[in-house]
C-alpha cells in the first residue's frame, strides 16, 4: 500500500472519529436543553446518546487498528499515559471534594482524559523523532 | 510415563495475579514488601487520626508531639525502604499495587479527611500523591517493559476503557441535565478501572 492511500485512510478516520465525536456532543447538547426534555421523553433521549456512543467506540477501536507498529506503540504510550493521569485525578479529587471543592462535572472528566492522551501523543512522538 | 509427564511439567504457582498478561506473578518477597507498605500507612493514618483527636481536645502535650512526630518519620521511611528494594529489583507490579494501596489507605470516600481541623490536614490530604506518583510511574514502566503480546493486550484494553469512559461521561452529562445528581469523581475512577479489566477479560481471552 502506498504511503499517499495509507495517509488518506488515516485521514478517513480522523475525520469519522471527529465527526461522531461531534455527533455525540451535538446530541448531548441538544438533548440537554429545557424544551427538549420537556417534550421529548428521557428514555428516548438517553437512547440517542447511547446510540451515538456505540459508533464512536467502534472508530476509535478501526483508527486505532490501522496504526502502523511505531505509531501504535506511542498511542499505548499515551494511553497509559491518559488512563494512570484519569484514575489518578478521580482517586485523589474525593480528598480535595472533602476538603471542600464540588463534585466535578463528567465534561471535566471527559476532557481530563482527551487532553492527557494529546500531551502523551505529543510527548512520546517526540522521543521517537 | 507419568512420572516423565509429571517431571515435565513446569512448576506450580503459588501465587499468581495478572493484569498486563498471563506471565506476571508476585513473590513470596514482593507480597509481604507490599503488605508492610500497606501496614505502614494505615499504621500512619491511625497515629494521624489519635494525634488530631489528642490535638482537638488539648491533651497532647510536647513529649507526645514529639513521639508522634518520631513514629510518622518512621513508618514513612519504612514504606520508602520497601518501594526502594521494590524498585531497585524493578519489580512494577508489586510498586504499582504497594503504592495504590498505600493511596487508598488514606481514602474517605464522602467523608472529612483523616486530621479535619488541624495543622496536618493539607499535609496528610497531599502525602497520599506520592504513592499515587510511585504507582503511576510503575504503571507506565511496567506497559513499557512487557512483551509484545501483554502490551498488545494492555494497549487493546486501554484504548477500549478509553472511549467507554469518554462515552460514559458525556451521556452522563447528558443525564445530569435530565435531573440525576452529580457524582464523586470516585465513581468515574471506578468506570475506568471497571471498563480496563474487562478490556483485559476479552483481549486475553482472544489470545489464548
Amino acid at each position: 500500500m502506498t504511503r499517499e492511500v495509507v495517509a488518506s485512510r488515516r485521514r478517513k478516520n480522523w475525520i469519522e472519529f471527529v465527526g461522531v465525536a461531534a455527533c455525540l456532543l451535538a446530541i448531548s447538547l441538544v438533548a440537554g436543553l429545557p424544551a427538549v426534555t420537556r417534550a421529548v421523553p428521557p428514555g428516548v433521549l438517553i437512547a440517542a446518546v447511547l446510540a451515538a456512543a456505540g459508533p464512536l467506540i467502534a472508530v476509535f477501536g478501526g483508527m486505532l487498528r490501522d496504526l502502523d507498529e511505531l505509531e501504535r506503540r506511542i498511542a499505548a504510550e499515551a494511553l497509559a499515559l491518559s488512563f494512570v493521569v484519569t484514575i489518578a485525578a478521580m482517586f485523589a479529587y474525593p480528598f480535595l471534594e472533602g476538603v471542600g471543592l464540588p463534585p466535578l462535572r463528567p465534561q471535566t472528566v471527559a476532557f481530563v482524559l482527551v487532553s492527557s492522551f494529546a500531551v502523551g501523543i505529543e510527548r512520546f512522538s517526540r522521543r521517537y523523532q | 510415563m507419568n512420572a516423565d509427564v509429571t517431571a515435565e511439567r513446569p512448576p506450580k504457582k503459588r501465587f499468581e495475579f495478572t493484569a498486563c498478561g498471563p506471565s506476571v506473578k508476585l513473590s513470596r518477597e514482593a507480597i509481604q514488601e507490599v503488605s508492610l507498605v500497606y501496614a505502614s500507612a494505615i499504621a500512619l493514618r491511625i497515629a494521624v487520626k489519635v494525634w488530631s483527636r489528642l490535638e482537638t481536645s488539648g491533651k497532647l502535650t510536647p513529649t507526645r508531639n514529639l513521639l508522634f512526630a518520631a513514629g510518622g518519620v518512621l513508618l514513612i521511611s519504612l514504606a520508602a525502604f520497601f518501594f526502594r528494594r521494590m524498585i531497585r529489583r524493578r519489580d512494577y507490579w508489586p510498586v504499582f499495587m504497594a503504592g495504590a494501596l498505600a493511596f487508598a489507605a488514606f481514602f474517605r470516600f464522602d467523608k472529612a479527611p483523616v486530621a479535619a481541623g488541624t495543622a496536618l490536614e493539607k499535609p496528610i490530604v497531599l502525602l497520599p500523591i506520592l504513592p499515587a506518583a510511585l504507582a503511576t510511574w510503575a504503571f507506565l514502566s511496567m506497559i513499557r517493559e512487557a512483551d509484545e503480546l501483554e502490551r498488545r493486550i494492555n494497549y487493546q484494553a486501554l484504548s477500549f476503557a478509553f472511549v467507554v469512559t469518554f462515552a460514559v461521561t458525556l451521556a452522563y452529562a447528558l443525564l445530569e441535565d435530565l435531573g440525576l445528581p452529580r457524582v464523586s469523581s470516585f465513581w468515574w475512577w471506578l468506570t475506568l478501572a471497571i471498563s480496563w479489566g474487562v478490556g483485559l477479560t476479552i483481549y486475553s481471552r482472544r489470545y489464548r
